[in-house]
């Protein structure tokens, strides 16, 4: 058959379009089509023309998405993957035959089904558009189910060289229908004056249906006479071949049908039915005869038609393969009508010459859905009647064709799940056409969006889900909601997005003081470890709960943690310290010293990174008022719980010389050094004179001890607290390689050490020049140069080797205190003590009454140890880099 | 079954793209009088037009979406030799009923010529931005922060050599990043006109690696197909005439022997149906069916069959002459027996019309009735 080129045309008519005409791609059969044309191509004078534009959207090949259709399409669905299922089962073994064939009947059935439903639909519609419509899809549907109900005859259900004329009956009695008819003649109180009876009559036995034809002939007013008792008898007696009749083989049946046609034959030449011409067509259609066909044209309507009634009558032993050999006699009675062959008919024919390709080929052009040739060639596949023709691009005309009929579902708001589940079953390149539709699914929804989740979470697609995340994400994210936004990074594991979520958290937590979307965060669980800063602000919220809760102690370690892990961004470590102000308030010691030496570390890297960052560019960030209010409570919190965790650790050793106690034998003073136990300390008593003063020393292998005094001079000393002084600074070997340093509250505030003179004009300028004198005379230099009480400077701290020093700073005053805490820094290396043998003591043979009298006696030293409050303390970390002096 | 349905724009002049982005819900539209504007799918069908703002102070040539996860970003190219990005920020209000505001992210000013064409890359590869212009440079931008839109870079400049009007990328994902520039350089002794450049990983660079000695006109338009698994590269040529390029990656030992070629290449389709200047093309999202407009006011849609081989499959026609002629009401399906019918439509008012296109009208009803037996054959 000669290949016809089918293009479909169509016109736009608008005048625009006389320029020429653009068009861009929608999402599935969509095309936007505006006039114009590139724009280089444009005489210059012409780029303009002044008019309102218009864009067409142009769609095709929607039949599909018609409510009734899209049933069609959903139910068809399940009879395709029932098919696909089993056979894949029957594969390993056994005949799927039966199984296609009952497939193959039940799309038949749903397309009977509808077609009957659109019918109804179209008689109650008054709607002269919308009944056209169910006409048309209804003619659709009943094309449909013609050409499906042959192709199951000749290639689904014949046994190879089988008879095929009982089955060809069936289909010609299914769409020829005139039941209705008949029921009409039967209703009529004549029949035989009804119109059609005679037609009907004709056509009945045109189709074999013996039974029916007799029931209206007995009902002719003349049934009792000769001629009609004679047909009735002819029909009642004529042999029908069916395969249900196991006993009869095709000779003896074809036999048996001579003899019968014999018979007619006989009755029409002996005259039997001269009068009546009714009658004499019937015996002349029952004999075979050629002519008569040919004067029933009308009756049988199409040439198929009369293919099978002709065949019934002069060939009923015919094979499927053969018929292709009748259809040109009954082709030629309909030849000289005007019109010509219609894509039906062409169909039919190939179908009857066996040329599947071609009945596919012809119907895909035909019908403007792809569910027909789908779904055959998805059966004729699995029947094996296709080989397997490797295309050029590795698939099969299956496939090609559920693909293309998958693509056109993909396209519908309701009917793509259907599609997905098409494009599962094409195995070359289903997967790959659903990941490009994936992608690009519109997702009005949330809904929706999870559904496609699903579908890639089912087909193991994570690149598709990411992206299907981020979208839906970044949709909520530019409609500022933030915490879905962050569900659906979480979802995609974006690290980068996740991020940017959490900031704006905290930013928005920093601005209002709360959180929103606390349930998220949370819930967070696990998924917070995606990205640093998203861990940081579950662990916050984490925090606050914490902190809510009373659980002191676990929220100041975890806000310990956030800041020594460096998991807080920078910008948030004041926010994190304010939030330890109440926590070092507390009634309980919640920091210990260690804690707080890391609080203080970040204060101090805090400020320091403020200060140059003021240095660089000016104002862009500064404390404010309010800021720098709170880091002094805090400094001031700070040293405070220092102090109290210092007392209760006891990590160091305490060197002391306590004042007698006064007349109400209470204990009221001295001086302290307390020194970290990881440093090797000793007292140096022969140092110690008839002032308050008491010495130190730390022994450092490589590097100069250090030697280490405090000490107070009472402000109504009249010199011999200085004298004393001297004498014990005289006392140091001066030789030996030691650094001094001596600290202590002087009470000598006349001094600008600035000179260093003293102030003149101010009182007690003997002491003060005593002091200076003192200083030269031992080569110490004093280092403090700001105030440490109101305007001046008391506290002072004397060394001989002021290189050492960094950083000498004074700190918020501790407790009742009026004195600054007076802060340094110097750079010595430390020899680190080593860990001892451990010594392991057997309790058994100890001497449990020593031990308790020892023990009674460290508690009354305790004891007396926490009353002596009003003591000074000189300490030095464990860093060897801090040494802090405070009255 | 064809459908068409208008959309009334306010542009007050030609049209010269229409965009879609990626999911088909929204359309971006830009035009000569300098404005580009976005429309939303409605609920119930309909296009509504969400902003239009004045964009460049030329003609705004192209205009091309991102990928809906950079956000809701647009890039438009313009006569004024500027490149802009723009993205959408939505008010507190929402989307509905407020027109929402697009803002200039970044302006590229790199081009001392027109630029003809810009296009985003494929998701993959990050956020690029490809442009080309007519005084033949290439130019590649990237935002390296996705949340960052206003900083970009210019990462490549491609000497083409070559005036250039259009340029495609190529959407694989197993494939190095590769972009095909088309030339509208009308002398033919330029050499090919159609170029196909491939990023080198290894030294950073964009190599030249084929010239299509075959197109030698000038080249409107060109365009990848989504490749859908196949091992193959469907390359579509608009010039004078259209033409269907398969490229195949040969393997390291092939690409020895053919001296230095990568590409087997393969011309699988060439049709000169529009007998003129083709301009435009574009592929549905599987990459099955091509699209092409020309100059003789037609819109051609192409389509493979099963063994390969493309056929037309459609047309569509523009005719500015009958207007007064045709009746709005009527839809006119005249049949003929190679199944062809013609049908116009006009507007305004916007009429949706069905079309019956393959369908033979003349079905039998199957009938005793004498007459209606007698309607078809």
């Amino acid at each position: 058959m000669a290949e016809r080129e089918k293009v479909f045309c169509q016109t736009i008519y608008d005048p625009a379009c006389s320029a020429g005409l653009q068009s861009t791609w929608g999402f599935g059969n969509q095309l936007f089509v505006f006039p114009g044309r590139k724009p280089t191509l444009y005489p210059e004078n012409q780029l303009h023309c002044r008019r309102l534009q218009e864009i067409r959207e142009v769609r095709w090949d929607i039949d599909l998405y018609h409510p009734v259709m899209r049933k069609l399409v959903n139910e068809s669905h399940n009879i395709f993957v029932m098919l696909q299922k089993h056979a894949a089962e029957k594969a390993v073994g056994g005949s799927i035959h039966p199984l296609i064939l009952k497939s193959s009947r039940q799309y038949i059935a749903v397309l009977i089904a509808y077609s009957d439903e659109l019918k109804k639909l179209a008689d109650a519609t008054i709607d002269e558009d919308k009944k056209e419509n169910y006409l048309d899809l209804l003619r659709l549907l009943k094309m449909s189910e013609l050409i499906w109900s042959l192709c199951e005859i000749l290639f689904l259900d014949s046994p190879a060289g089988g008879l095929v004329i009982t089955q060809l009956l069936d289909w010609i009695r299914i769409h020829f229908t005139d039941e209705e008819t008949i029921l009409q003649i039967l209703q009529e109180e004549r029949p035989d004056c009804h119109q059609f009876y005679w037609d009907t009559v004709y056509r009945l036995v045109l189709q074999g249906q013996i039974d029916h034809a007799r029931r209206l002939l007995s009902k002719h007013t003349a049934a009792y006479s000769d001629n009609f008792q004679s047909i009735d008898d002819l029909l009642k007696r004529m042999p029908i071949f069916s395969q249900m009749s196991r006993g009869h083989s095709v000779a003896e049946f074809d036999m048996k049908w001579r003899h019968w046609q014999d018979d007619a034959q006989r009755r029409l030449e002996e005259q039997e039915f001269a009068g009546n011409k009714q009658l004499r067509t019937i015996c002349r259609i029952l004999a075979g005869e050629e002519a008569v066909f040919t004067e029933l044209q009308d009756i049988c309507g199409t040439w198929y038609h009369m293919l099978v009634s002709k065949m019934l009558y002069q060939h009923p032993t015919v094979k499927a393969i053969d018929l292709q050999y009748y259809v040109q006699s009954c082709l030629d009675v309909y030849r000289n009508s005007q019109q010509r062959l219609g894509e039906l008919d062409n169909i039919l024919l190939v179908a009857l010459e066996f040329d599947i390709h071609q009945v596919i080929k012809e119907s895909s052009s035909m019908f403007s859905n792809w569910w027909f040739v789908a779904h055959l060639t998805d059966l004729l596949q699995h029947c094996g009647q296709l080989e397997a023709h490797k295309l050029q691009y590795g698939s099969n005309l299956r496939e090609f064709l559920l693909l293309d009929y998958a693509s056109s579902l993909m396209s519908n708001k309701s009917l793509w799940v259907v599609g997905v589940s098409y494009l599962d079953h094409c195995l070359e390149f289903g997967r790959h056409y659903l990941e490009n539709f994936i992608e690009n699914m519109p997702i009005e929804t949330e809904r929706k969006a999870q559904k496609l989740l699903n579908i890639c979470k089912e087909r193991n697609m994570t690149e598709q889900a990411r992206s299907i995340c981020k979208v839906v994400g970044m949709r909520h994210l530019n409609n500022k909601r933030l915490g879905a936004a962050l569900t659906w990074f979480l979802r995609s594991k974006d690290v980068a997005f996740a991020t940017v979520i959490a900031e704006k958290f905290l930013l928005e937590y920093s601005e209002s003081g709360s959180f929103t979307n606390l349930d998220l965060i949370d819930n967070l669980g696990p998924s917070m470890l995606l990205s640093n800063r998203l861990t940081f602000l579950g662990k916050y919220r984490e925090f606050h709960k914490l902190y809510e809760d009373g659980d002191f102690f676990a929220a100041g370690s975890l806000l310990l943690s956030l800041l020594d892990s460096r998991l807080a961004p920078k910008e948030f470590w004041l926010t994190l310290l304010k939030d330890a102000i109440p926590l070092l308030e507390a009634r309980e010691l919640i920091f210990s010293s260690s804690d707080t030496y890391q609080l203080m570390h970040c204060l101090e890297e805090l400020t320091k990174e403020f200060d140059v960052m003021k240095q660089k560019d000016g104002k862009r960030r500064a404390f404010s008022e309010h800021e720098k209010e709170k880091l002094g409570l805090l400094k001031l919190g700070l040293t405070r719980n220092l102090s109290r965790a210092i007392v209760t650790e006891e990590l160091f050793n305490v060197y002391r010389s306590d004042r007698p106690p006064n007349k109400n034998n209470q204990s009221h003073g001295g001086v302290l050094i307390a020194i970290n136990k990881e440093l090797i300390s000793t007292e140096v008593s022969e140092l110690k004179t008839d002032c308050e003063i008491v010495w130190s020393q730390i022994n450092m292998t490589g590097s100069k001890n250090l030697l280490i005094g405090a000490y107070y001079r009472p402000s109504s000393n009249k010199g011999t607290s200085l004298q004393q002084l001297e004498l014990s600074l005289s006392r140091i070997n001066q030789s030996s390689n030691t650094n001094i340093m001596i600290g202590g509250d002087f009470n000598l505030g006349h001094i600008d050490w600035s000179i260093p003179q003293v102030i003149p004009g101010k009182p007690d300028a003997e002491h003060h020049n005593k002091l200076l004198e003192l200083l030269e005379n031992f080569n110490l230099q004093q280092i403090v140069n700001t105030p440490t009480r109101k305007e001046r400077i008391l506290d002072l701290i004397l060394v001989n080797n002021p290189t050492t020093v960094n950083k000498v700073n004074t700190l918020p005053p501790l407790g009742l205190s009026d004195h600054d805490i007076v802060y340094i820094e110097t750079d010595t290396w430390l020899r680190k003590v080593r860990q001892h043998p451990r010594k392991i003591l057997k309790y058994d043979k100890a001497n449990w009454e020593n031990i308790e009298a020892d023990l009674q006696k460290t508690l009354e030293e305790l004891t007396v140890m926490n009353n002596n409050n009003n003591s000074t303390i000189n300490e030095i970390t464990e860093g060897g880099d801090l040494l802090s002096l405070l009255h | 079954m064809f459908v068409t349905r208008h959309i009334p724009t306010d542009h007050q002049d030609l049209i010269h793209d229409v965009s879609y982005d990626f999911h088909g819900r929204r359309m971006a539209t830009c035009s000569t009088d300098q404005t580009v504007q976005i429309w939303d799918l409605q609920d119930n069908g309909e296009w509504k037009c969400t902003a239009s703002w004045k964009s460049h102070s030329g003609s705004v040539w192209r205009v091309t979406w991102a990928h809906p996860e950079f956000g809701q970003v647009i890039a438009t190219c313009s006569f004024d030799r500027t490149v802009s990005v723009w993205e959408e920020c939505v008010g507190d209000t929402g989307r509905d009923g407020v027109q929402s505001n697009w803002i200039r992210k970044t302006s590229h000013v790199d081009s001392r010529t027109s630029i003809m064409d810009v296009k985003f890359a494929p998701k993959h590869l990050g956020l690029l931005l490809a442009t080309c212009s007519a005084d033949g440079i290439v130019r590649i931008y990237e935002a390296p922060d996705v949340m960052n839109l206003s900083q970009w870079s210019l990462q490549h400049e491609i000497m083409c050599k070559i005036s250039c009007s259009c340029i495609s990328w190529n959407p694989s994902r197993m494939h190095a990043p590769m972009i095909a520039v088309g030339s509208d350089d009308p002398s033919p002794s330029a050499g090919g006109k159609c170029q196909i450049y491939e990023f080198n990983s290894a030294n950073r660079k964009w190599n030249k690696v084929e010239s299509l000695s075959v197109v030698t006109d000038p080249v409107h338009d060109v365009a990848f197909a989504p490749n859908l698994g196949r091992s193959h590269h469907l390359l579509a040529i608009a010039s004078k005439d259209l033409k269907i390029i398969s490229l195949t990656p040969l393997g390291r030992d092939a690409a020895l022997t053919t001296q230095g070629s990568k590409f087997k290449m393969q011309q699988v389709a060439d049709f000169s149906e529009h007998e003129s200047q083709v301009w435009r093309l574009s592929w549905n999202v599987t990459g099955t069916i091509l699209c092409s407009s020309g100059d003789d006011g037609c819109v051609r849609l192409w389509k493979a069959n099963y063994l390969g081989s493309w056929k037309c499959i459609a047309v569509l026609k523009g005719d500015g002459s009958q207007v007064q002629q045709m009746d709005i009401n009527q839809s006119s399906m005249s049949s003929s027996g190679q199944g062809q019918s013609n049908s116009g439509v006009r507007g305004p008012p916007p009429v949706v019309m069905n079309m019956n296109i393959k369908r033979n009208s003349g079905w039998p009803l199957f009938n005793t009735q004498k007459d209606q037996g007698k309607a078809y054959y």
